[in-house]
């Protein structure tokens, strides 16, 4: 993940078509308020929907910053045993 | 500034109406930006983008609004026809010549091209265009739009009739506006005829498409006199300008060459030729300046048919002066036989058979010594003028036979079925009055009998745009033609008789020169090139590119 992905108003503006880069799927969107509130609900249902599958799996949900420098961070959970993005 | 298309309320009510419709597009506009994603998971729940096409959102982009609300704004100006004001409240006439003048050698093409440029120079809205031909027709009305200009030159040729822009010019100066000022003038075509009142303060100027250079080939004149020494035939005088042989013209007579000899002489417009001796047996003549394509280089003359009238004469009439006058006329051909007859000489109670009849009758039967017997075609007047002057009766000494012979010598006009004149026997008594020897006598005969035979006029020339001639006094016949006969064109024309005649366009019935104000130059008319409207187009232009440059450079959604 990447800390950007909860607060795209930092990289998009305005009215855009957005295309998916791994699908192609083209989503037509205007950034309001609104609609960033609602980006932002989406998202965090998903990542509580992740850390509800690995909890009940009794697992560890690691999420790393792809921008940033990943062995460091696995570093920081190695040596205190959680790590926070 | 004006505008030639609509007031001004209506073009900002249009701007205004331009401006708004711009708006509310432009709100309902989306302009997308392209962009790549990771994932459109979360925005495929969160987007809202069909909320974003509403009235009530916050309005975007209000740069590419201004481009376009500018844009849009140059060509309602430009569909405006924005043209200078003018304050001086003129009014302007161009007039077209349409007149023979103006065939041949393009100069028609030229005069249409000068007259639109004139049109669009000129404040529209207290112009008009004037076609003037045989008749004067409008053009181009004041304040019509100028696209109709051409539509309407497209059809126009050059009519065959003399330039006429000089009339009208005269009878449009008396049209005064409210300040009491005549229009100004703008005459395209051949110099403007004279010889009318014009007023001093005329303001007019002149253009003559004529290509330089050109030298006029064309007929002057042509008309004939009756021969002097044969009723039946006639001479032809044919004057030319711009010709010098008579190898560079031909005549013939119902298509056949004529085959005869000219005299040449030199005149003032040129030079001129006559023909004697032609035949009066009511052929046409036509002439033709070889080379010559237009009508100034072609004329035709109808000549008069002069055959001599048979008559039959009542033997009891045919003695003494009056049988030797009959005998003695070369245009009378005396006849035996009444039915071959087309006149009579008779007394009064003879049965002509109901044709015209030239009678003798006794004082007692009738009060005047001339009678006129017509079947209602004249008047009066017209009646009695037809005898004394075509007859020949104004060369009576009448006072003088009235005193010799105590008799009251008097004219007089009647209506019946027929033609006839009837004169008292008692005239032809050479011991009681001196008619017989008097030079009219001879005259009154042959003249009444061509009348009584229905001749039609000898017409001596026929020009288009001049009243018909008078007959000639000395050797016609018949009554004068009516003087407000006048044909407009070349071609045939019909006579009030029911006969027709060719008109031809002779340059010797154009009129004076031009006897007004001298023509200003045309630099004294308001106007000028001032069009607004290439500019505005290329503005536009330029607004368009300017966007379309900022679109591609994404400065511009």
């Amino acid at each position: 993940m990447r800390t950007s992905d909860r607060h795209p108003e930092r990289e998009l503006q305005g009215d855009l078509r957005l295309t998916d880069c791994e699908s192609g799927a083209v989503e037509n969107v205007s950034l309001t308020p609104a609609v960033l509130d609602r980006y932002r609900a989406a998202y965090d249902r998903f990542q509580e929907g992740l850390a509800a599958v690995a909890s009940r799996r009794h697992a560890g949900l690691l999420a790393l910053d792809v921008e940033k420098p990943v062995v460091p961070q696995l570093a920081q959970l190695f040596e205190q045993g959680r790590y926070s993005v | 500034m004006n505008l030639g298309a609509w007031a001004w309320g209506v073009f900002f009510a249009g701007l205004v109406a331009l401006w708004g419709a711009l708006f509310l597009l432009q709100r309902l506009k989306v302009r997308h930006r392209e962009q790549r994603v990771l994932t459109t998971l979360f925005w495929h729940e969160a987007q809202e983008e069909a909320r974003a096409r509403t009235l009530v959102e916050r309005f975007r982009h209000p740069l590419a609004y201004l481009f376009i609300a500018a844009l849009a704004s140059l060509l309602w100006l430009a569909a405006s026809m924005p043209s200078r004001k003018d304050q001086t409240g003129e009014r302007f006439c161009v007039l077209v010549d349409g007149s023979a003048d103006m065939a041949g050698q393009g100069r028609l093409a030229r005069a249409v091209e000068r007259a639109e440029e004139w049109a669009q120079r000129l404040p529209r809205a207290r112009t008009e265009v004037l076609w003037v031909g045989a008749n004067t027709e409008t053009l181009l009305a004041a304040g019509e739009d100028i696209a109709w200009l051409r539509t309407r030159l497209a059809a126009r040729d050059a009519e065959a009739c003399n330039s006429r822009t000089g009339a009208v010019l005269a009878a449009m100066a008396d049209a005064k506006d409210a300040a009491g000022r005549s229009p100004r003038f703008v005459v395209i075509g051949a110099a403007p005829e004279g010889g009318r009142s014009l007023p001093e303060n005329l303001s007019w100027t002149h253009e003559d498409p004529a290509e330089q250079g050109e030298a006029a080939r064309e007929v002057v004149a042509l008309g004939l006199t009756p021969d002097a020494e044969r009723w039946d035939q006639v001479d032809v005088r044919l004057e030319l300008r711009g010709v010098q042989a008579a190898a560079d013209w031909s005549l013939d007579l119902d298509g056949a060459a004529w085959q005869g000899t000219a005299d040449e002489q030199d005149t003032a417009k040129g030079k001129a030729w006559l023909l004697r001796g032609i035949p009066a047996n009511g052929q046409t003549l036509h002439v033709q300046i070889h080379g010559v394509q237009s009508e100034r280089g072609r004329a035709a003359l109808r000549l008069p048919d002069r055959r001599p009238v048979a008559v039959f004469v009542d033997p009891a009439v045919n003695q003494g002066p009056l049988a030797q006058v009959l005998s003695a006329d070369p245009s009378l051909r005396l006849t035996g036989a009444p039915a071959e007859a087309a006149v009579c000489v008779a007394g009064p109670d003879t049965d002509c058979g109901g044709k015209p009849a030239l009678r003798l009758v006794p004082q007692a039967a009738q009060e005047q010594a001339f009678l006129l017997q017509h079947t209602g075609e004249l008047d009066d007047e017209a009646a009695l003028s037809l005898a004394l002057g075509e007859f020949g009766l104004d060369r009576i000494d009448a006072r003088d036979m009235a005193q010799s012979s105590g008799w009251s010598i008097a004219l007089g006009s009647t209506v019946g079925a027929t033609r006839e004149f009837r004169l008292w026997t008692e005239l032809l008594d050479r011991g009681r009055i001196s008619f017989v020897e008097s030079r009219a006598f001879p005259i009154v005969v042959g003249r009444a009998l061509h009348w009584l035979a229905g001749e039609a006029p000898v017409v001596p020339f026929l020009a288009a745009g001049s009243p018909l001639p008078l007959p000639l006094s000395t050797a016609s016949t018949g009554f004068a033609p009516a003087a407000d006969v006048m044909a407009l064109t070349a071609g045939d024309w019909a006579l009030p008789d029911g006969s027709t005649v060719p008109a031809a366009l002779l340059r010797g019935a154009a009129g004076p020169a031009w006897n007004g104000p001298p023509a200003q130059p045309s630099a004294a008319f308001p106007g000028g090139t001032w069009n607004l409207l290439p500019w505005l187009l290329a503005l536009a232009f330029v607004l368009f590119l300017t966007e379309w440059f900022l679109y591609k450079g994404q400065r511009l959604p």
